[in-house]
């Protein structure tokens, strides 16, 4: 069984520690480089457009905290509109209730606010996505979540399969003999 | 003393009766001589005076042939024509009205001694004794045949009742079917038949309404029709891209991962593939993550692992 045959299996199962850890890791990553490209504009705009000077290395609180929110408004927005963030897309992962059911509003909101339990236990509330049956972390479970693989693996293996059947084909041709 | 069986003669010419008469008939035999005397006298006497007769007879004839050459015979015969017509005119009538009476007499003579005469017949040894071969050679069939009007024969026929009495079962019954269709020439049957006929006689637009074409789409191998024909080739070229390919790759991989990572901790935490819900339950069709390590023991084993996926 080939990889793109074997993801079927998975779609609608919990999601394992390092397809989340690497999601959470893309969204850290899009989070910094967008929220870095937006200040060094806003900088850059306010220093060359008023006769104001800004300085963010001495106002990295400010920064900081403009940072917190905007990665509150990344999450919350992406977790009420789609049930998942852009890097969860880029694994193949979706939020869902507990029980398998769509995200709603409410709970998208209760797990955004239940999200920084999980570095304010000191990483403790992470624990239960390696060690728990179910996958969840702290938050998840407050919210009565969970995250599961969930991306299109029959079109991806549809995609696989005639793949391999066009590169079969091409050595077929290219060792039959010329009519 | 055996019975001597006479020598056989043409059918309908001989009357066997039942007993030989004689010494077996029971009657004495005085009586016999007597009677034996008697007929034969009686016969004897009705020969002589039937001769006599005759002799008579002819004697009258000659001499009235003679007569009737002698002169006045004419006048003579007419005098004695009307002498004796009336007397022939009253024999006539006599006759004409004893006809009816004889014939009855013969009737009651012939009731009275016809059913001792059949039951003194023995109908087995007379049909014994009939050739049935040479009567049938006998038989112009050919000229028999001839004189029959089959259609008015056929018209006399009530096919309908005739076939009511047909028991078409055991009639089937009979009938050995594979010997039948061993003796049917498929080759020669279907190179007779007008395929294009036929064809033209097929409503195809009913043929495809009673089709069920989920049930069929349902039927088709899709990943054989991908992965094998042209349709795949255009799928990949208009689908395919490093990034996608990629994309799916990494994913499957990670996934590939996690399940490993999952099986090290539960290993580790002695708990049993069983025991660990796979997925939320309306996502995987089990019951409540809640209660899976209750119902562990009724739930039906995990999905196949992937290859290369067993530890």
């Amino acid at each position: 069984m080939n990889s793109s045959r074997r993801a079927l299996v998975h779609q609608g199962h919990y999601a394992g520690a390092l397809s989340r850890l690497l999601a959470y890791a893309a969204d850290l990553l899009i989070i910094t480089v967008v929220y870095a490209a937006g200040l060094a504009l806003v900088q850059f705009a306010i220093n060359a457009a008023t006769p104001w000077h800004v300085e963010l290395k001495s106002g990295y609180k400010l920064v900081l905290v403009g940072e917190l929110i905007w990665a509150a408004i990344y999450f919350g927005s992406s977790w009420v509109v789609f049930a998942r963030s852009p890097g969860m897309t880029l694994l193949g992962l979706k939020i869902v209730r507990s029980d398998g059911s769509a995200l709603d509003r409410r709970h998208a909101m209760i797990r955004l606010l239940a999200f920084p339990l999980g570095f304010l236990t000191l990483g403790l509330g992470f624990l239960g996505i390696v060690f728990g049956r179910t996958h969840q972390a702290i938050y998840d479970r407050i919210a009565s979540t969970a995250v599961v693989y969930d991306w299109d693996a029959e079109a991806a293996k549809l995609r696989d399969l005639a793949t391999q059947g066009a590169r079969r084909r091409e050595v077929q041709l290219q060792g039959s003999p010329e009519p | 003393m055996a019975e001597k069986i006479p020598p056989p003669r043409p059918p309908g010419t001989a009357i066997v009766p039942r007993n030989s008469g004689g010494a077996d008939s029971g009657v004495p035999r005085g009586v016999l001589l007597a009677s034996d005397l008697a007929v034969g006298a009686a016969s004897r006497a009705t020969r002589l005076a039937l001769r006599l007769g005759a002799t008579g007879w002819d004697a009258g004839v000659a001499v009235a042939h003679l007569a009737s050459a002698l002169p006045g015979a004419d006048s003579a015969g007419r005098l004695l024509n009307s002498a004796a017509r009336p007397l022939v005119d009253d024999g006539r009538e006599v006759r004409t009205r004893a006809r009816p009476a004889a014939q009855a007499r013969t009737q009651r003579l012939l009731e009275a001694f016809l059913p001792g005469l059949v039951d003194a017949l023995d109908v087995d040894t007379l049909v014994r004794r009939i050739d049935i071969d040479q009567l049938v050679r006998r038989i112009d069939i050919d000229a028999l045949v001839r004189r029959i009007d089959i259609d008015q024969l056929v018209r006399r026929i009530e096919i309908d009742a005739l076939v009511r009495r047909i028991d078409i079962d055991a009639l089937v019954r009979r009938i050995e079917i594979d010997q039948l269709v061993r003796r049917i020439e498929i080759d020669d049957l279907v190179q007779r038949v007008d395929l294009d006929a036929a064809i033209d006689r097929i409503d195809v637009g009913r043929i495809v309404e009673r089709i069920d074409v989920n049930e069929v789409v349902q039927r088709v191998d899709v990943d054989a029709v991908v992965e094998e024909t042209e349709l795949g080739t255009i799928v990949a070229r208009s689908t395919s891209g490093f990034a996608s390919e990629a994309l799916d790759a990494a994913r499957s991989q990670t996934a590939g991962v996690d399940t490993l990572v999952s099986r090290a901790v539960n290993r580790v935490l002695r708990r049993k593939e069983g025991d660990v819900p796979v997925g939320p339950p309306l996502l995987t069709g089990e019951i409540g993550a809640e209660d899976a390590a209750s119902a562990a023991a009724e739930r039906p084993p995990p999905p196949e692992a992937p290859d290369g996926e067993s530890s």
